[in-house]
């Protein structure tokens, strides 16, 4: 017992002369930033470089603390990123006030920098996609893997993985009755058929069935999952058809099950159950779990709220709804938001549309690994169409929208905390 | 009227035996099901509607297509050789039969099925035309090719094949196979040229295709002017401008347009900024046309190209990189023929718009480029006088003051500057010149309140690029007033710049800044001060001048202007790329609201990337 005051001391003289000696930068996350976005590049790089970096949750917008490296704070000088070159003493008072239990906030010590899969077809550009879009803006690094990397088993090589608009049913997203003439809509469409062919597949549909069970799989083994658009619902739909036939004949050649609706298996999914398709090949929709237009309304009411959570006891939601606005403008995509009633009860719900059945943002565990679903295309252009030009991000430097996206990317980065008891 | 009798009894009966009641009741109910969905039922009723009368085409149809929508494809297939039995040289019931085997995942089979027809009939074309397009339907594009290409070597006319070839080759993404069926067509009829054109450029963008239709498209040069046309316009797309010039010029000598075509083609050039190429183009134009409205255009674009091109040169020549720089002039012979090509311009297009502009742009050579001022102020004085109403007319006030400065007739260029406010079309550029220019000269007079109205008037309006030196020089109209010597001296320092006698102006701004009682001029005059020695490439001078501002900090307003300038002579005078890096992080780090800032990271992240690039040369 008489020990214990000793091997205390030496505790603490350890643990704060680390700190003590240690500036840090501190890279304020709240309405002050000059750009949000780049600094998840300025952290995600530091990680990359070996610097330890912490996330304070909900202190000033989610802020983050990182070694103090004269090539960290140029960077951040060059980006345009705003930060404070704080003393060891000084980051122990932020500490000490975050991790105060009147505060709901906590730290979260980033450790490693994840490896980064985005789902692409090839001859896809950065803006056909937000999160490549601001991946590229905030000079994260990824790699683009598709079917072919996928079917091999390359995912294991990735920590995250993101999908966006792409059409997991193999009905090349719906558009035939809008596009099946344009070029690419037929270049597309030829190569998924040359692509299933090559791994070995007569449809499109099972080639696109294997890929998302793979991808299930990886889930299932500790992947990230990050959706957003058509990849969320036409992802669940996919695991559900896994035993039946929903693609019409100008997809896949030959007519779908008539009793398809009947065949889902809603237990194969992750996210969503008890939808119900929508057979008709000339509707641009999948099922009933995206919120139509008409159901939204005025663009201008398009607001969502984040839910808060308690970031000591449920930090991964914390972590992924840490932004310098609780309300949002809404955007829409091929899948704008989810029908809250069709979603399984296991999920939790991020963000909604206050007083309706209209889910945004949803996370989910499975397995050892997690998925996250964000409905809508791009955060900063509410109704982009095919052929609109892209997003310039340069003018959208604090887009809260956008940051949902880069909460992901460092969310697989943070280190696994015993839940307190 | 005979045939008119037989025609009506002919369609009386058919319609009488198509509408059998009962039948077309159950047939109406059939499709009823199927829209439901309820295809069982449907199949039902019209199976027996088909056991009942098994020549109806529509029960035959109707059924195929249920058997097909419910994937019985077995018994599909028995019902096509029912009605094969008894029709053995229908080729539509191979292609169907093709189309169950192909559905069936039996794909050889199904290709042999659609080859019978074609086996039976090799000399007819639709035969092969008819099994592509139910190869195609099945998305069989490979087979579909490979019968149309058969279908090719044995036809007299490979043209009606041609055109679905490309379309295939196209879909499949195999373009070179695509653009030689596009030229095939093409050899045989040039009146498709537009359709051709049009099918090759919508793929044109995919990686590498330019470069093979280029090749591809050149083995066929000789077989008309369609391909040389086309050609010159895949090196357009290619950039490739001079093996596109030489081919518009092989063109035009063998079909003689009168310059249109390769008009245009230089105007493009224009607009893309390949002024020399643009150059080359417009004096052929002008030579070869005969066409006054031609040879006038071509001789317009060879002065603005040559103008453009001359601009280039003389900023390369001189130091823009400066705040203020001491010009190095060309000589007459290096402008003669920009001037005479505007010139002649002149008198093709007399008292047009464009001749006024030729006369602007003669002004501003000679002034700018050869430093004739006279004959620069003969020009201008030309369009003051006689087109009160062009678009030139403030810009050539504007010239003639500046000159009226240089030449120290300081009241004419007071007046003249007045008179741009007057003119009712004036840009907004042109308008805050001169209220700049006469604030400087209204403070040369000691009357520093009509100066600081002339201020206020550029400063109410903040987007323009007068702005901060406008809101510099009213700091001091506004702090200084009491020290109306210095102030005097200062505003005639700023007309000396404005004439670029830089050392008689260095002199004036170092004995304000020497005045002890003129403290507030100090910063301004320093900073002045190292600009004169920076315009007279005294750089260690200037160094040391802007090291004096940036060592004060925040007490110096233009520390960070300081820190920019040692930047840009580390960067253009002294090529010592690091230490200008170093200045403009300097910027951002202890200047981060800096009007310098943007710029700076830019530069920045350019310099950085020419470091690279020469650390990898080396």
């Amino acid at each position: 017992m008489k020990k214990f005051p000793f091997l205390l001391f030496v505790f603490l003289f350890t643990f704060f002369r680390g700190i003590l000696a240690q500036d840090k930068i501190f890279i304020p996350m709240d309405i002050s930033q000059t750009d949000h976005l780049k600094a998840y590049g300025i952290t995600f790089r530091a990680l990359e470089k070996g610097y330890k970096a912490d996330w304070l949750l909900n202190y000033k917008g989610g802020s983050f603390l990182v070694d103090f490296a004269d090539e960290i704070a140029r960077e951040c000088l060059i980006e345009g990123v705003k930060f404070e070159k704080i003393s060891g003493a000084s980051a122990i008072s932020i500490y000490s006030e975050v991790q105060n239990d009147d505060n709901n906030m906590d730290v979260i010590r980033l450790e490693k920098a994840p490896k980064i899969a985005v789902y692409v077809p090839p001859g896809f550009q950065p803006w056909d996609d937000a999160v490549t879009l601001v991946l590229e803006y905030a000079k994260v690094p990824y790699d683009k893997i598709w079917n072919d990397e996928i079917l091999k088993g390359d995912l294991s090589k990735y920590d995250w993985l993101h999908l966006h608009h792409e059409d997991f049913t193999g009905q090349y997203g719906k558009f035939y009755a809008s596009f099946s003439n344009a070029q690419w809509y037929i270049e597309q469409q030829m190569l998924y058929e040359k692509n299933a062919v090559k791994n070995g597949f007569k449809k499109v549909s099972e080639m696109m069935k294997e890929v998302a069970r793979t991808i299930k799989y990886y889930v299932g083994n500790g992947g990230f999952l990050f959706a957003m658009c058509s990849a969320t619902d036409s992802y669940d739909i996919a695991l559900a058809a896994e035993d039946v036939d929903i693609c019409a004949q100008m997809y896949d050649g030959d007519a779908a099950d008539p009793d398809a609706q009947k065949k889902l298996d809603f237990s194969k999914t992750l996210a969503f159950t008890n939808f119900k398709l929508e057979m008709n090949p000339y509707i641009y929709e999948y099922s009933d779990i995206d919120i139509q237009p008409t159901e939204i309304g005025n663009m201008d009411n398009d607001y969502f709220t984040l839910f808060d959570f308690s970031a000591k006891y449920d930090p991964v939601p914390t972590m992924l709804t840490q932004n310098h606005a609780n309300v949002i403008k809404g955007f829409m995509g091929q899948t704008t938001m989810f029908r809250r009633e069709l979603i399984k009860n296991s999920v939790i719900i991020l963000a909604e549309r206050q007083n309706t059945n209209q889910i945004k943002y949803i996370h989910g565990n499975f397995g050892r690994g997690t998925f996250t679903f964000y409905g809508g295309h791009d955060p900063e252009d509410y109704q982009h169409a095919v052929g609109d030009p892209p997003t310039d991000l340069n003018l959208y430097k604090n887009s809260p929208g956008y940051r949902l996206i880069l909460n992901n990317i460092l969310f697989p980065a943070a280190t696994k905390k015993k839940q307190k008891t | 009227m005979k045939f008119l009798l037989t025609y009506i009894i002919i369609t009386v009966t058919l319609l009488f035996a198509q509408t059998d009641p009962f039948e077309a009741n159950q047939y109406m109910l059939a499709e009823n099901y199927e829209q439901a969905g309820n295809y069982l039922k449907a199949i039902e009723i019209v199976e027996k509607l088909f056991q009942k009368n098994p020549d109806n085409q529509n029960y035959f149809n109707k059924l195929y297509n249920l058997y097909v929508t419910t994937k019985k494809y077995e018994t599909a297939l028995r019902l096509i050789e029912i009605r094969l039995s008894s029709n053995p040289d229908d080729p539509s019931l191979y292609g169907l039969l093709g189309s169950v085997y192909y559905l069936m995942g039996e794909l050889n089979t199904a290709k042999e099925k659609w080859e019978i027809p074609i086996s039976k009939n090799p000399n007819n074309p639709f035969i092969y035309r008819m099994m592509a397009n139910y190869a195609i339907e099945r998305r069989a594009f490979e087979m579909a090719i490979e019968f149309l290409i058969k279908g090719k070597t044995r036809s007299d006319d490979p043209s009606m094949f041609a055109m679905d070839l490309g379309e295939l080759f196209m879909i499949t993404m195999q373009y070179e196979s695509a653009i030689k069926e596009y030229c095939e067509i093409l050899v045989i009829n040039q009146g498709m040229y537009p359709v051709v054109e049009s099918k090759i450029f919508s793929f044109i963008n995919k990686p590498d295709v330019i470069q093979k239709s280029i090749k591809i498209v050149g083995t066929y040069q000789n077989k008309g002017l369609v391909f040389k046309n086309l050609l010159a316009k895949l090196y357009t797309e290619s950039r490739q401008f001079d093996k596109a010039f030489d081919l518009y010029k092989e063109i035009e000598t063998l079909q003689s347009t009168g310059g249109q075509q390769i008009l245009n083609f230089a105007n493009f050039l224009i607009n893309e900024n390949e002024f020399e190429v643009a150059k080359k183009v417009f004096e052929y134009t002008y030579i070869i046309s005969e066409n006054t409205s031609i040879k006038a255009s071509a001789k317009l674009g060879q002065a603005r190209t040559l103008e453009a091109i001359l601009w280039n040169n003389f900023n390369k020549q001189n130091d823009v990189w400066k705040t203020f720089y001491q010009p190095k002039f060309f000589s007459e012979s290096a402008t003669k023929d920009v001037i005479s090509s505007y010139e002649e311009v002149i008198k093709l297009f007399r008292y047009s718009d464009v001749a006024v502009e030729a006369l602007f742009s003669i002004g501003r050579i000679n002034f700018y480029i050869n430093n004739e001022i006279q004959k620069a102020e003969e020009a201008f004085v030309e369009i003051v006088n006689n087109y009160p109403t062009s678009r030139f007319y403030s810009k050539s006030l504007l010239e003639l003051a500046i000159i009226k400065l240089i030449i120290n007739n300081n009241q004419e260029a007071k007046e003249i500057l007045k008179r741009i406010e007057t003119v009712v079309s004036y840009s907004d550029e042109d308008k805050l010149s001169s209220y700049f220019y006469l604030s400087k000269l209204y403070a040369l007079e000691g009357n520093f309140a009509a100066a600081s109205e002339n201020i206020k008037k550029i400063t109410s309006n903040v987007k323009n690029d007068f702005t901060n030196d406008a809101l510099e020089f009213s700091l001091l109209l506004n702090i200084a007033k009491n020290d109306s010597i210095s102030l005097i001296n200062y505003a005639k320092a700023e007309v000396l710049i404005i004439t670029k006698k830089f050392k008689e102006a260095q002199v004036l701004f170092d004995e304000i800044a020497l005045n002890q009682q003129s403290l507030v001029f100090q910063p301004f005059c320093l900073l002045k001060s190292a600009e004169m020695d920076i315009a007279l490439n005294d750089y260690d001078s200037g160094m040391k001048k802007l090291d004096q501002i940036y060592s004060s900090k925040e007490k110096n307003i233009f520390s960070d202007k300081a820190l920019y300038l040692k930047a840009k002579i580390f960067e253009n005078a002294f090529k010592d790329l690091p230490s200008a890096v170093e200045c403009y992080q300097k910027i951002l780090i202890e200047f981060p609201k800096s009007i310098y800032s943007d710029e700076s990271r830019e530069s920045i992240i350019r310099l950085n990337n020419e470091i690279n690039v020469g650390k990898k040369d080396a």
